[in-house]
Protein backbone atom coordinates (compact mmCIF):
# COMPACT_ATOMS: atom_id res chain seq x y z
CA UNK A 1 0.00 0.00 0.00
CA UNK A 2 1.27 3.29 -0.82
CA UNK A 3 -0.69 4.87 2.14
CA UNK A 4 2.27 6.67 3.29
CA UNK A 5 3.62 8.21 0.13
CA UNK A 6 -0.80 9.59 -0.11
CA UNK A 7 0.38 10.77 3.36
CA UNK A 8 3.09 12.42 2.13
CA UNK A 9 1.56 14.00 -0.60
CA UNK A 10 -1.24 15.59 1.88
CA UNK A 11 1.10 17.02 4.09
CA UNK A 12 3.15 18.83 1.22
CA UNK A 13 0.05 19.81 -0.26
CA UNK A 14 -0.65 21.49 3.67
CA UNK A 15 2.41 22.98 3.42
CA UNK A 16 2.83 24.85 0.37
CA UNK A 17 -0.45 26.00 1.06
CA UNK A 18 -0.05 27.82 4.41
CA UNK A 19 3.44 29.20 2.82
CA UNK A 20 1.37 30.43 -0.36
CA UNK A 21 -0.49 32.29 1.78
CA UNK A 22 1.66 34.26 3.29
CA UNK A 23 3.30 35.41 -0.34
CA UNK A 24 -0.62 35.86 -1.55
CA UNK A 25 -1.51 38.01 1.50
CA UNK A 26 0.91 40.71 0.18
CA UNK A 27 0.36 40.10 -3.24
CA UNK A 28 -3.19 40.64 -3.01
CA UNK A 29 -2.92 43.47 -0.46
CA UNK A 30 -0.39 45.46 -3.19
CA UNK A 31 -2.30 44.48 -6.35
CA UNK A 32 -5.76 45.90 -4.53
CA UNK A 33 -3.99 48.65 -3.09
CA UNK A 34 -1.65 49.45 -6.38
CA UNK A 35 -4.00 52.73 -6.79
CA UNK A 36 -1.99 54.04 -3.95
CA UNK A 37 1.32 53.64 -5.36
CA UNK A 38 0.80 56.13 -7.80
CA UNK A 39 1.73 59.66 -7.21
CA UNK A 40 3.15 59.37 -4.01
CA UNK A 41 -0.34 59.03 -3.08
CA UNK A 42 0.93 56.51 0.02
CA UNK A 43 3.80 58.00 1.34
CA UNK A 44 0.97 61.76 1.74
CA UNK A 45 -1.13 59.02 3.33
CA UNK A 46 1.76 57.76 5.77
CA UNK A 47 2.14 61.22 6.75
CA UNK A 48 -0.78 63.28 6.17
CA UNK A 49 -3.39 63.78 9.11
CA UNK A 50 -7.02 62.16 9.25
CA UNK A 51 -9.36 65.17 8.41
CA UNK A 52 -12.49 64.18 6.05
CA UNK A 53 -13.50 67.38 5.91
CA UNK A 54 -10.70 69.06 4.28
CA UNK A 55 -10.19 65.75 2.08
CA UNK A 56 -7.49 65.01 3.91
CA UNK A 57 -6.95 61.08 4.21
CA UNK A 58 -3.78 60.38 6.04
CA UNK A 59 -3.14 57.44 8.80
CA UNK A 60 -0.14 59.41 10.55
CA UNK A 61 -1.96 59.79 13.87
CA UNK A 62 -2.72 56.15 13.35
CA UNK A 63 0.62 55.00 13.27
CA UNK A 64 1.41 57.46 16.67
CA UNK A 65 -1.64 55.47 18.18
CA UNK A 66 -0.29 52.16 17.21
CA UNK A 67 2.94 52.57 18.61
CA UNK A 68 2.03 54.46 21.78
CA UNK A 69 -0.63 52.05 22.86
CA UNK A 70 2.15 48.73 21.93
CA UNK A 71 4.98 50.40 23.62
CA UNK A 72 2.89 50.86 26.93
CA UNK A 73 1.86 47.82 26.44
CA UNK A 74 5.66 46.17 26.25
CA UNK A 75 6.46 48.87 28.80
CA UNK A 76 3.96 46.81 31.47
CA UNK A 77 4.43 43.53 29.40
CA UNK A 78 8.04 42.69 29.71
CA UNK A 79 8.99 43.44 33.53
CA UNK A 80 5.96 41.66 34.37
CA UNK A 81 6.66 38.83 32.17
CA UNK A 82 10.42 38.51 33.63
CA UNK A 83 9.68 38.71 37.24
CA UNK A 84 6.89 35.54 36.44
CA UNK A 85 9.39 33.74 34.43
CA UNK A 86 12.04 34.11 37.19
CA UNK A 87 9.72 33.33 39.90
CA UNK A 88 8.88 29.82 37.66
CA UNK A 89 12.42 28.99 37.21
CA UNK A 90 14.03 30.47 40.54
CA UNK A 91 12.31 31.76 43.06
CA UNK A 92 9.63 28.61 43.21
CA UNK A 93 10.18 25.51 41.25
CA UNK A 94 8.25 22.96 41.70
CA UNK A 95 4.41 22.61 43.11
CA UNK A 96 4.03 26.92 42.60
CA UNK A 97 5.82 26.93 39.29
CA UNK A 98 3.77 24.52 38.34
CA UNK A 99 1.15 26.44 38.95
CA UNK A 100 1.71 29.31 37.94
CA UNK A 101 2.92 28.03 34.94
CA UNK A 102 -0.94 25.91 34.35
CA UNK A 103 -2.81 30.02 35.06
CA UNK A 104 -0.30 31.38 32.53
CA UNK A 105 -1.22 28.91 29.83
CA UNK A 106 -4.32 28.83 30.59
CA UNK A 107 -4.81 32.57 30.24
CA UNK A 108 -3.00 32.70 26.53
CA UNK A 109 -5.98 30.66 25.51
CA UNK A 110 -8.69 33.36 27.04
CA UNK A 111 -10.35 35.12 24.06
CA UNK A 112 -9.05 38.70 23.46
CA UNK A 113 -12.89 40.11 23.37
CA UNK A 114 -12.70 38.72 27.13
CA UNK A 115 -10.13 40.91 28.34
CA UNK A 116 -11.31 43.84 26.31
CA UNK A 117 -14.64 43.34 28.32
CA UNK A 118 -13.29 43.20 31.46
CA UNK A 119 -11.40 46.70 30.41
CA UNK A 120 -14.87 48.54 29.65
CA UNK A 121 -16.42 47.34 32.71
CA UNK A 122 -13.22 47.38 35.20
CA UNK A 123 -10.26 49.46 33.75
CA UNK A 124 -11.76 52.29 31.94
CA UNK A 125 -14.24 53.26 34.99
CA UNK A 126 -11.45 53.17 37.34
CA UNK A 127 -9.59 55.52 35.09
CA UNK A 128 -11.75 57.61 34.53
CA UNK A 129 -12.49 58.27 38.00
CA UNK A 130 -8.92 58.15 39.48
CA UNK A 131 -7.58 60.61 36.63
CA UNK A 132 -11.36 62.60 36.51
CA UNK A 133 -10.24 63.33 32.84
CA UNK A 134 -12.40 62.24 29.51
CA UNK A 135 -13.99 58.68 29.45
CA UNK A 136 -11.31 56.66 30.53
CA UNK A 137 -10.97 55.32 26.58
CA UNK A 138 -7.44 56.27 25.99
CA UNK A 139 -3.99 55.39 25.44
CA UNK A 140 -3.29 54.17 28.78
CA UNK A 141 -6.86 52.16 29.31
CA UNK A 142 -5.80 49.97 25.98
CA UNK A 143 -1.67 50.05 26.83
CA UNK A 144 -2.36 47.98 30.14
CA UNK A 145 -4.76 45.65 28.87
CA UNK A 146 -3.06 45.07 26.08
CA UNK A 147 0.02 44.61 28.32
CA UNK A 148 -1.79 41.96 30.26
CA UNK A 149 -2.85 40.25 27.32
CA UNK A 150 0.55 39.69 25.62
CA UNK A 151 2.41 38.97 28.70
CA UNK A 152 1.12 35.36 29.26
CA UNK A 153 2.84 34.07 25.66
CA UNK A 154 6.08 36.26 26.31
CA UNK A 155 6.14 34.33 29.97
CA UNK A 156 5.67 30.79 28.67
CA UNK A 157 8.45 32.22 25.97
CA UNK A 158 10.58 33.58 28.87
CA UNK A 159 10.23 30.65 30.87
CA UNK A 160 10.99 27.91 28.29
CA UNK A 161 14.29 30.14 27.77
CA UNK A 162 15.41 30.17 31.38
CA UNK A 163 14.62 26.19 31.32
CA UNK A 164 16.92 25.67 27.80
CA UNK A 165 19.89 26.83 30.17
CA UNK A 166 22.17 23.99 30.61
CA UNK A 167 21.62 22.45 34.37
CA UNK A 168 25.12 22.11 34.81
CA UNK A 169 25.75 26.38 34.40
CA UNK A 170 23.08 26.49 36.91
CA UNK A 171 25.02 24.49 39.59
CA UNK A 172 28.60 25.75 38.68
CA UNK A 173 27.34 28.79 39.66
CA UNK A 174 26.07 27.29 42.71
CA UNK A 175 28.78 25.19 43.87
CA UNK A 176 30.52 28.61 43.90
CA UNK A 177 28.28 30.16 46.63
CA UNK A 178 25.81 32.45 43.92
CA UNK A 179 22.83 33.16 46.05
CA UNK A 180 19.13 32.49 44.02
CA UNK A 181 19.32 36.04 42.87
CA UNK A 182 23.04 35.96 41.42
CA UNK A 183 22.26 33.00 39.89
CA UNK A 184 19.19 34.66 37.67
CA UNK A 185 21.20 37.43 36.92
CA UNK A 186 24.50 36.48 36.25
CA UNK A 187 23.40 33.19 34.24
CA UNK A 188 20.41 32.20 33.44
CA UNK A 189 19.24 35.74 31.90
CA UNK A 190 22.54 36.13 30.27
CA UNK A 191 22.30 31.92 28.71
CA UNK A 192 17.92 33.13 27.56
CA UNK A 193 19.24 35.77 26.03
CA UNK A 194 18.58 35.19 23.08
CA UNK A 195 14.92 33.23 23.89
CA UNK A 196 14.26 36.61 25.72
CA UNK A 197 14.84 38.83 22.49
CA UNK A 198 12.88 36.37 20.53
CA UNK A 199 9.80 36.68 22.88
CA UNK A 200 9.95 40.21 23.17
CA UNK A 201 10.18 40.72 19.41
CA UNK A 202 7.56 38.37 18.34
CA UNK A 203 5.17 39.82 21.17
CA UNK A 204 5.93 43.32 20.04
CA UNK A 205 4.84 41.91 16.44
CA UNK A 206 1.11 40.54 18.42
CA UNK A 207 0.68 43.74 20.14
CA UNK A 208 1.00 46.26 16.77
CA UNK A 209 -1.29 43.58 15.75
CA UNK A 210 -3.98 43.11 18.10
CA UNK A 211 -7.15 44.49 17.05
CA UNK A 212 -10.06 44.45 19.09
CA UNK A 213 -7.94 45.45 22.71
CA UNK A 214 -7.68 49.15 20.84
CA UNK A 215 -11.04 49.08 19.34
CA UNK A 216 -12.59 48.60 22.06
CA UNK A 217 -10.42 50.83 24.33
CA UNK A 218 -8.60 53.16 22.94
CA UNK A 219 -11.62 55.55 21.87
CA UNK A 220 -10.83 55.36 18.22
CA UNK A 221 -10.41 59.08 17.53
CA UNK A 222 -7.95 59.98 14.38
CA UNK A 223 -6.20 62.56 16.17
CA UNK A 224 -2.28 62.13 17.40
CA UNK A 225 -2.73 61.34 21.27
CA UNK A 226 -1.02 64.12 23.01
CA UNK A 227 -0.58 62.04 26.57
CA UNK A 228 -1.63 58.83 28.10
CA UNK A 229 -5.13 60.01 28.67
CA UNK A 230 -5.64 61.09 24.89
CA UNK A 231 -8.07 58.96 22.41
CA UNK A 232 -5.80 57.31 20.15
CA UNK A 233 -6.97 54.95 16.97
CA UNK A 234 -4.48 52.20 16.07
CA UNK A 235 -4.00 50.82 12.05
CA UNK A 236 -5.62 47.89 13.11
CA UNK A 237 -8.52 49.68 14.65
CA UNK A 238 -8.86 51.70 11.91
CA UNK A 239 -8.93 48.92 9.11
CA UNK A 240 -11.93 47.11 11.18
CA UNK A 241 -13.99 50.74 11.64
CA UNK A 242 -13.35 51.57 8.26
CA UNK A 243 -14.27 48.46 6.35
CA UNK A 244 -17.27 48.17 8.68
CA UNK A 245 -18.89 51.44 7.34
CA UNK A 246 -17.15 52.18 3.64
CA UNK A 247 -16.34 51.01 0.35
CA UNK A 248 -14.16 52.23 -2.94
CA UNK A 249 -13.71 55.69 -1.70
CA UNK A 250 -10.31 57.20 -0.84
CA UNK A 251 -11.01 56.73 2.78
CA UNK A 252 -11.28 53.03 1.85
CA UNK A 253 -8.13 52.88 0.16
CA UNK A 254 -6.17 53.96 3.38
CA UNK A 255 -6.70 50.76 5.17
CA UNK A 256 -4.67 49.64 1.82
CA UNK A 257 -1.92 51.37 3.12
CA UNK A 258 -2.53 50.29 6.64
CA UNK A 259 -2.36 46.56 6.10
CA UNK A 260 1.00 46.89 4.02
CA UNK A 261 2.30 48.93 6.72
CA UNK A 262 1.22 46.48 9.37
CA UNK A 263 2.85 43.41 6.80
CA UNK A 264 6.10 44.92 6.65
CA UNK A 265 6.23 45.31 10.60
CA UNK A 266 5.29 42.08 11.24
CA UNK A 267 7.85 41.19 8.33
CA UNK A 268 10.35 42.85 9.65
CA UNK A 269 10.03 41.39 13.38
CA UNK A 270 9.52 37.82 11.51
CA UNK A 271 13.35 38.54 9.83
CA UNK A 272 14.91 39.99 12.80
CA UNK A 273 13.91 37.13 14.83
CA UNK A 274 15.60 34.28 12.20
CA UNK A 275 18.80 36.79 12.03
CA UNK A 276 18.88 36.19 15.75
CA UNK A 277 18.70 33.05 15.73
CA UNK A 278 21.32 32.12 13.30
CA UNK A 279 23.80 34.21 14.88
CA UNK A 280 25.87 32.30 17.42
CA UNK A 281 26.52 32.38 20.80
CA UNK A 282 28.42 35.68 22.05
CA UNK A 283 30.91 35.12 24.53
CA UNK A 284 30.14 37.49 26.87
CA UNK B 1 37.51 17.02 69.10
CA UNK B 2 41.19 15.93 66.99
CA UNK B 3 42.69 19.39 65.86
CA UNK B 4 43.73 17.82 62.69
CA UNK B 5 40.38 16.48 61.70
CA UNK B 6 38.51 18.68 59.18
CA UNK B 7 35.21 17.26 58.56
CA UNK B 8 33.41 14.76 61.20
CA UNK B 9 30.30 13.27 59.75
CA UNK B 10 27.85 11.67 62.41
CA UNK B 11 25.60 9.33 61.41
CA UNK B 12 24.21 10.98 58.19
CA UNK B 13 21.34 9.24 56.48
CA UNK B 14 20.25 10.55 53.16
CA UNK B 15 16.80 9.30 51.44
CA UNK B 16 16.14 10.17 47.98
CA UNK B 17 12.09 9.56 48.08
CA UNK B 18 11.82 5.98 49.91
CA UNK B 19 15.38 5.08 48.84
CA UNK B 20 17.99 5.55 51.79
CA UNK B 21 21.38 6.37 49.70
CA UNK B 22 23.08 7.16 52.84
CA UNK B 23 22.90 4.50 56.11
CA UNK B 24 23.90 5.98 59.07
CA UNK B 25 27.93 7.17 57.33
CA UNK B 26 29.92 7.89 60.13
CA UNK B 27 33.71 9.26 59.41
CA UNK B 28 36.68 11.36 60.27
CA UNK B 29 38.30 13.44 57.67
CA UNK B 30 41.82 14.76 58.15
CA UNK B 31 42.94 18.52 57.22
CA UNK B 32 45.38 19.28 54.87
CA UNK B 33 45.39 16.25 53.64
CA UNK B 34 43.26 13.85 50.32
CA UNK B 35 41.13 11.89 51.37
CA UNK B 36 39.69 9.18 48.36
CA UNK B 37 36.48 8.24 48.49
CA UNK B 38 36.41 4.86 46.39
CA UNK B 39 33.72 2.12 45.52
CA UNK B 40 31.53 0.83 43.19
CA UNK B 41 29.15 3.04 40.92
CA UNK B 42 26.03 4.18 42.20
CA UNK B 43 27.06 3.94 46.24
CA UNK B 44 26.09 7.11 46.80
CA UNK B 45 29.70 8.73 46.67
CA UNK B 46 28.61 11.90 44.70
CA UNK B 47 26.03 12.38 46.85
CA UNK B 48 27.73 12.60 50.21
CA UNK B 49 30.13 14.66 48.16
CA UNK B 50 26.83 17.37 47.48
CA UNK B 51 25.74 16.56 51.32
CA UNK B 52 28.91 18.12 52.04
CA UNK B 53 28.49 21.45 50.34
CA UNK B 54 24.24 20.89 50.47
CA UNK B 55 24.36 21.35 46.72
CA UNK B 56 21.90 18.37 48.07
CA UNK B 57 19.78 20.60 48.71
CA UNK B 58 18.11 22.00 45.40
CA UNK B 59 16.97 18.45 44.61
CA UNK B 60 13.74 17.81 45.47
CA UNK B 61 12.27 14.55 47.08
CA UNK B 62 15.64 14.28 49.48
CA UNK B 63 15.77 13.88 52.80
CA UNK B 64 18.88 13.96 55.18
CA UNK B 65 19.51 13.81 58.67
CA UNK B 66 22.67 13.48 60.94
CA UNK B 67 25.45 15.92 61.68
CA UNK B 68 28.29 16.84 59.11
CA UNK B 69 31.07 18.84 61.42
CA UNK B 70 33.21 21.29 59.64
CA UNK B 71 36.37 23.54 61.59
CA UNK B 72 36.19 26.59 60.50
CA UNK B 73 37.90 29.21 62.64
CA UNK B 74 38.70 27.18 65.36
CA UNK B 75 35.01 26.25 65.86
CA UNK B 76 33.16 23.32 64.93
CA UNK B 77 30.03 23.94 63.08
CA UNK B 78 27.37 21.46 61.85
CA UNK B 79 26.78 22.31 57.95
CA UNK B 80 23.39 20.91 58.00
CA UNK B 81 21.72 23.25 60.56
CA UNK B 82 18.92 24.96 59.10
CA UNK B 83 20.63 28.37 59.54
CA UNK B 84 23.82 27.99 57.69
CA UNK B 85 23.69 30.82 54.46
CA UNK B 86 24.32 28.45 51.55
CA UNK B 87 26.90 31.07 49.69
CA UNK B 88 28.98 31.33 52.85
CA UNK B 89 29.25 27.38 53.38
CA UNK B 90 29.94 26.71 49.32
CA UNK B 91 32.21 30.19 49.68
CA UNK B 92 34.21 27.90 52.04
CA UNK B 93 33.78 24.61 50.65
CA UNK B 94 34.83 24.24 46.95
CA UNK B 95 33.65 22.04 44.64
CA UNK B 96 34.94 20.75 41.27
CA UNK B 97 32.69 18.48 39.03
CA UNK B 98 33.22 15.43 36.97
CA UNK B 99 32.77 16.78 33.72
CA UNK B 100 34.28 20.70 33.19
CA UNK B 101 31.76 23.33 33.70
CA UNK B 102 33.10 26.35 32.64
CA UNK B 103 30.68 28.72 32.33
CA UNK B 104 29.98 30.73 28.64
CA UNK B 105 32.46 33.39 28.78
CA UNK B 106 35.85 33.96 28.43
CA UNK B 107 38.72 32.74 30.51
CA UNK B 108 39.08 35.75 32.68
CA UNK B 109 35.54 36.13 33.37
CA UNK B 110 35.00 32.65 34.54
CA UNK B 111 37.37 33.30 37.29
CA UNK B 112 36.62 36.88 37.86
CA UNK B 113 32.65 36.11 37.77
CA UNK B 114 33.23 34.42 41.50
CA UNK B 115 34.83 37.83 43.17
CA UNK B 116 31.30 39.91 41.35
CA UNK B 117 29.85 37.27 42.95
CA UNK B 118 31.05 38.59 46.44
CA UNK B 119 31.35 42.10 45.54
CA UNK B 120 34.64 42.48 44.46
CA UNK B 121 34.94 44.85 41.27
CA UNK B 122 37.93 46.72 41.72
CA UNK B 123 39.67 46.00 38.81
CA UNK B 124 43.53 45.88 39.40
CA UNK B 125 42.64 43.16 42.49
CA UNK B 126 40.21 41.48 40.69
CA UNK B 127 43.00 40.88 37.83
CA UNK B 128 45.72 39.91 40.06
CA UNK B 129 43.40 37.16 41.87
CA UNK B 130 42.58 35.65 38.49
CA UNK B 131 46.41 35.48 37.96
CA UNK B 132 47.09 34.00 41.02
CA UNK B 133 44.12 31.52 40.78
CA UNK B 134 45.02 30.70 37.46
CA UNK B 135 48.84 30.45 38.58
CA UNK B 136 47.78 28.11 41.39
CA UNK B 137 45.84 25.94 38.83
CA UNK B 138 49.06 25.39 36.95
CA UNK B 139 47.34 27.41 33.76
CA UNK B 140 48.42 30.92 34.12
CA UNK B 141 51.17 29.99 31.43
CA UNK B 142 49.29 28.44 29.14
CA UNK B 143 46.07 31.10 28.50
CA UNK B 144 48.08 34.45 29.59
CA UNK B 145 48.24 35.61 26.15
CA UNK B 146 44.31 34.56 25.48
CA UNK B 147 42.76 35.37 28.88
CA UNK B 148 39.57 36.80 27.14
CA UNK B 149 39.35 34.14 24.10
CA UNK B 150 35.91 32.14 25.45
CA UNK B 151 36.64 29.26 28.16
CA UNK B 152 35.05 26.19 25.49
CA UNK B 153 37.92 27.00 23.31
CA UNK B 154 40.35 25.44 26.17
CA UNK B 155 40.90 21.54 26.15
CA UNK B 156 39.32 18.95 28.28
CA UNK B 157 42.34 19.49 31.05
CA UNK B 158 42.92 23.20 30.74
CA UNK B 159 38.78 23.59 30.92
CA UNK B 160 39.17 21.61 33.84
CA UNK B 161 42.49 23.28 35.72
CA UNK B 162 40.30 26.33 34.84
CA UNK B 163 37.00 24.80 37.01
CA UNK B 164 39.69 24.50 39.66
CA UNK B 165 41.14 27.68 39.55
CA UNK B 166 37.34 28.91 39.41
CA UNK B 167 37.24 26.89 42.78
CA UNK B 168 40.24 28.22 44.87
CA UNK B 169 39.55 32.19 43.85
CA UNK B 170 38.01 32.48 47.00
CA UNK B 171 40.58 30.45 49.11
CA UNK B 172 38.18 27.35 49.99
CA UNK B 173 39.26 25.60 53.57
CA UNK B 174 37.78 22.42 51.37
CA UNK B 175 38.01 21.51 47.78
CA UNK B 176 35.88 18.72 47.32
CA UNK B 177 36.12 16.66 43.71
CA UNK B 178 34.07 14.29 41.88
CA UNK B 179 36.07 12.07 39.42
CA UNK B 180 38.17 15.26 38.24
CA UNK B 181 40.46 13.19 35.50
CA UNK B 182 37.44 10.80 34.24
CA UNK B 183 36.91 12.66 31.38
CA UNK B 184 40.49 13.89 30.43
CA UNK B 185 43.71 11.79 28.90
CA UNK B 186 45.75 10.13 30.96
CA UNK B 187 48.00 13.58 30.61
CA UNK B 188 45.99 15.86 31.16
CA UNK B 189 45.30 13.82 34.45
CA UNK B 190 48.73 13.46 35.65
CA UNK B 191 48.90 17.42 35.19
CA UNK B 192 45.60 17.41 37.56
CA UNK B 193 46.76 14.89 40.23
CA UNK B 194 50.47 16.77 40.98
CA UNK B 195 48.12 19.96 41.25
CA UNK B 196 46.13 18.16 44.40
CA UNK B 197 49.25 16.96 45.97
CA UNK B 198 50.68 21.03 45.72
CA UNK B 199 46.77 21.91 46.81
CA UNK B 200 46.93 19.83 50.29
CA UNK B 201 49.32 22.32 51.40
CA UNK B 202 46.41 25.12 52.07
CA UNK B 203 43.31 22.81 51.64
CA UNK B 204 41.71 19.98 52.81
CA UNK B 205 40.53 17.67 49.57
CA UNK B 206 37.75 15.36 49.16
CA UNK B 207 38.25 13.37 46.10
CA UNK B 208 35.55 10.95 44.79
CA UNK B 209 38.16 8.33 42.52
CA UNK B 210 37.49 5.09 40.58
CA UNK B 211 40.91 4.88 39.64
CA UNK B 212 42.70 2.47 42.21
CA UNK B 213 46.35 3.85 40.76
CA UNK B 214 45.69 6.84 41.12
CA UNK B 215 44.01 6.57 44.49
CA UNK B 216 46.95 4.75 45.58
CA UNK B 217 49.37 8.15 44.26
CA UNK B 218 47.72 10.76 45.86
CA UNK B 219 45.36 9.49 48.83
CA UNK B 220 46.22 9.96 51.88
CA UNK B 221 43.02 8.56 53.67
CA UNK B 222 40.72 6.39 51.73
CA UNK B 223 37.16 5.50 52.21
CA UNK B 224 35.13 2.77 50.63
CA UNK B 225 31.43 3.41 50.30
CA UNK B 226 29.28 0.12 50.00
CA UNK B 227 25.58 -0.03 49.67
CA UNK B 228 25.77 3.53 51.46
CA UNK B 229 28.29 2.49 54.01
CA UNK B 230 31.61 4.16 54.64
CA UNK B 231 34.47 2.11 55.81
CA UNK B 232 38.05 3.40 56.45
CA UNK B 233 40.17 1.49 53.64
CA UNK B 234 43.66 2.90 54.77
CA UNK B 235 45.11 5.94 56.15
CA UNK B 236 48.85 7.01 56.06
CA UNK B 237 51.30 7.32 58.66
CA UNK B 238 52.19 10.66 58.51
CA UNK B 239 48.28 12.07 59.05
Amino acid sequence: MDGERIAQKVFLLAAVLSASVTVLLLVFMVILGLPLFQGGLFLRILTHPWLPGRQLFGVWPMIVGTLAIASLAMAVAFPLSLGVSSLIAVVAPGRIAHLVKSAVAFMTGIPTVVYGFVGVFLLVPLVRETFARGSGLCVLTAGLVLGILVAPTMILFFSDALARVPGSHRVAAEALGATPAQVLVYVLIPGAWRGIVTGLVLSTGRAVGDTLIALMLAGNAAQVPGGLLDSARALTAHIALVIASDFDSLEFKTIFACGILLYAFTAAATIAVRRLGRKGEPVR
Amino acid sequence: MDRTTKIRIEHLFFHYGRRRVLDDVCAEIPANAITAIVGPSGQGKSTLLTCLNRLCDAVAGTRVSGRVMMHFQGQWQDILAPDVPLHWLRRKVGMVFQAPNPLPMSIFKNVAFVLKLTGQHRRPDVTDRVAQALARAFLWDEVRDRLHHDARTLSGGQQQRLCIARALVLEPEILLLDEPTSSLDSQAGEVIESLLLALRQRCTLVMVSHYQDQVRRVADCVLQMEAGKLKLLRQSGSV
